[in-house]
């Protein structure tokens, strides 16, 4: 497998919506301020029409894919269209627009269907908005609960694309969280809307401009749902979490310096730091980035690696993850979870 | 277009499960596919009355219908039950051996509306005074945890929910997942029910046949809404062989992109769909004199077939070869998410048995062409070496698979 390089980075989080802002409040004292459970603020460029439809799922996808392209300072020419593919992963898709259109039909008047909505349900209704005013034609797709990263890798391996857009959306849905709050046992972690896109390339002549390149990448069916995860088959899960992180151990030259953890409960965050120690037993691990960042559903595993990049570009991990000290920060292990059950390693290293 | 990179590693197709309108498991279906029966006819399991159509391709063996509780097998899991028990026979796979490729065999998924068989049930109920946020919190978990307890499968798990081209998108991620030597079995599955979420969505924007929906035809006049399921198994060329398999057809490229044109309607220069089925070709390393037959699309609409018709006439630069194209919607209706998967298992049949099938309730053509052929009639006997089946979605998305015999 080819190194692929992480070119440019763009996201809506609760820390903020750009790399700088989300890195700057990472190595500050920790905001008791910070707000979960509620939409954030972002502007994307999206004029007329497209604009007008879009619903808020569709805009933030295209917000994050501007930012994640003016981050990675590419040159696009026409030449290069079918070369630029967009591929997209939600946990829930646009659940309030699906919620909405639901609604107008379940009072079975055609009429009060409004075709704007019912074009706006399907999950891949962001890519229409991200490709049309930019005319990337490539390689585009949409996954479900699961990430779009592992493809991604999968197509740049196959030359079926130059470049890649890959992103992980999961819009602000009021109704959507209310169910996470009431039945998932997160403890103190709280929902929050999250939205990341990744530009990336295989091509080595990128190399020197990128925050970092994913080197391997393991997924294992884990059996359960993590979300509420209440330590039952817990031998059959460590050791498939195990078997995924030595898996993609074995892609690194030299040591793991970090492990990112996926987190969860506090059942599973046992169970996994249990399994990486035994895996990895030098290595220190940030198991805190669903309590800060909150419990970001589909786009958590994007979360993750969006803040692993940061720490291997800016050689620093923020007090916030870890206390201070001097450390190697060439190779991590980030972990996480979908809502399919699907586990996830990748090994992020430094280009 | 790129240069893509090619390695040992092949794909080939050694099981397949299917339940539509037009046949409830695949000898039914390939029978409706050479005697062109329809599965379209009047909706019995919803009221549609109000709608511009009450005609659909529905599965009348399956009585599951809403409402439904939280856990209780919904549609969507009927027809899904019923493809998967199909599939694991014909494939002559269990579930211990399964479960003891361990990460090696995945599951690649495509669904559209079936995603929202939950969110409608949770909007009914809370309307009626009875709100239950558990539905929002099961969906998709509850597809997921019936498909592991009956196959087994402990690898990744993906669903792909780009609308119509969901499941051919799925089968393309699969055979990457193969070729790029993560694993060596993938389950690809499609599916979709019936629904008022898609009847009254379909209907709002305007493009639904009154009396069923007749591809290419010169008066054609909208979409017919199906529902189906169907499953293929693709294992890794070697490993097939080594167990024996029953090896129906191979793999050999496949093709995705976007229009980037509208979010609703394709190009009508055909730009995006010609791209997808030459990015197939390209990766099988045929031209278009190879090419045999395409399973259309062909949903109906005036955009879609003109725009279908187009891009497939561009591939033939002269009449030294024939090409055949048909539409299979005109049996099985629109199955929005598993429409991929129906399509090409009926072009993986169409590989097996040398067959062309023809369009049902085609009687003339928009256009002639002298190489691209419209198949109207009948079905029609001819070597089919190479075939490329294509899906197109809303959002520009669109994606093409070529099969063939294998080499």
């Amino acid at each position: 497998m080819k190194n692929t390089y992480l070119l440019g980075i763009g996201c809506v989080s609760s820390y903020g919506n750009s790399v700088e802002k989300i890195w700057e409040k990472l190595n500050s004292k920790k905001d008791e301020w910070i707000k979960y459970g509620i939409p954030y603020e972002f502007q994307c460029e999206l004029k007329g029409s497209l604009k007008r439809r879009a619903d808020r799922d569709s805009l933030i996808g295209v917000y994050v894919t501007q930012e994640s392209f003016k981050d990675a300072g590419v040159t696009l020419d026409e030449t290069m269209e079918y070369q630029v593919g967009t591929i997209f992963s939600s946990g829930h898709g646009p659940a309030e627009t699906n919620l909405k259109f639901a609604d107008q039909v379940s009072d079975y008047i055609p009429e009060c269907c409004s075709p704007f909505t019912f074009s706006n349900t399907v999950t891949n209704a962001l890519l229409g908005y991200i490709c049309i005013p930019s005319k990337y034609k490539g390689v585009s797709t949409m996954l479900y609960g699961c990430n779009s990263i592992p493809f991604s890798i999968d197509l740049l391996e196959e030359g079926k694309a130059d470049l890649i857009f890959a992103g992980a959306v999961e819009a602000y849905c009021d109704e959507l969280i209310e169910s996470y709050q009431k039945y998932s046992n997160l403890g103190n972690k709280m929902i929050a809307e999250g939205a990341v896109t990744f530009l990336l390339s295989n091509n080595p002549a990128y190399k020197q401009q990128s925050y970092c390149f994913i080197k391997g990448c393991m997924e294992i069916n884990l059996g359960i749902s993590v979300y509420d995860y209440k330590g039952d088959k817990e031998d059959d899960v460590k050791k498939r979490v195990l078997h995924n992180i030595v898996k993609v151990s074995e892609y690194a030259a030299e040591d793991i310096d970090l492990v990112f953890t996926a987190g969860g409960n506090q059942d599973f965050e046992t169970l996994e730091n249990e399994a990486v120690k035994e895996a990895i037993s030098k290595a220190e691990i940030v198991e805190n980035i669903k309590e800060l960042f909150g419990e970001t559903m589909g786009c958590s595993i994007h979360v993750n690696i969006m803040v692993a990049a940061l720490c291997i570009k800016n050689n620093l991990i923020p007090e916030q993850l870890l206390p201070v000290k001097e450390r190697k920060i060439n190779n991590i292990i980030v972990n996480g979870y979908d809502n399919l059950g699907n586990y996830v390693s990748f090994l992020i290293s430094r280009s | 277009m790129n240069k893509m990179q090619k390695n040992d590693r092949r794909v080939v197709v050694t099981g397949m499960g299917i339940m539509t309108g037009a046949g409830k498991n695949v000898d039914e279906f390939y029978d409706a596919l050479l005697n062109e029966k329809t599965g379209i006819k009047k909706c019995t399991i919803y009221d549609l009355n109000q709608l511009a159509s009450d005609k659909v391709s529905q599965i009348d063996s399956v009585s599951t219908s809403r409402p439904y509780e939280i856990n209780e097998e919904t549609r969507l899991l009927t027809i899904l039950n019923h493809v998967l028990q199909e599939t694991w026979v014909d494939a002559s796979l269990e579930k211990k051996k399964i479960e003891a490729l361990y990460e090696r065999c995945i599951i690649s998924m495509g669904i559209s509306v079936g995603l929202d068989e939950y969110r409608y049930e949770y909007i009914n109920k809370k309307k009626a005074g009875n709100k239950n946020l558990e539905y929002l919190f099961q969906s998709p978990q509850n597809i997921i945890d019936f498909i592991r307890e009956r196959t087994g499968i402990i690898g990744a798990y993906h669903i792909n929910s780009s609308a119509c081209s969901a499941s051919t998108a799925a089968f393309g991620e699969a055979c990457s997942a193969i070729k790029n030597n993560k694993a060596d079995m993938a389950l690809v599955l499609g599916v979709d029910p019936l629904s008022e979420f898609s009847l009254y969505g379909f209907n709002s924007l305007k493009n639904i046949s009154p009396e069923g929906c007749k591809p290419f035809d010169k008066n054609r006049d909208g979409i017919t809404i199906g529902e189906g399921g169907a499953a293929l198994v693709l294992e890794e060329y070697e490993n097939a062989k080594k167990r024996n398999a029953k090896i129906y057809a191979e793999v050999f490229g496949y093709g995705m992109g976007n229009d980037a044109y509208h979010v609703t309607s394709p190009d009508p220069s055909g730009d995006g769909a010609y791209y997808t089925m030459q990015m197939s070709m390209n990766e099988a390393g045929i031209d278009w004199t190879m090419l045999d037959y395409i399973n259309a699309h062909g949903t109906g609409t005036i955009q879609n077939d003109s725009m279908e018709m187009e891009a497939a006439n561009r591939l033939c630069t002269d009449n030294s070869h024939k090409v055949y194209m048909n539409s299979t919607k005109s049996l099985t209706g629109h199955c929005l998410g598993a429409a991929g998967a129906v399509e090409i298992i009926a072009t993986v049949l169409a590989v097996y048995h040398d067959v062309v099938f023809g369009t049902y309730n085609l009687d003339e053509c928009d256009n002639n062409y002298e190489t691209l052929v419209i198949q109207k009639d009948k079905s029609k006997n001819i070597k089919v070496n190479y075939a490329i089946s294509n899906s197109f979605a809303f959002a520009g998305n669109s994606a093409s698979v070529l099969i063939g015999k294998v080499r």
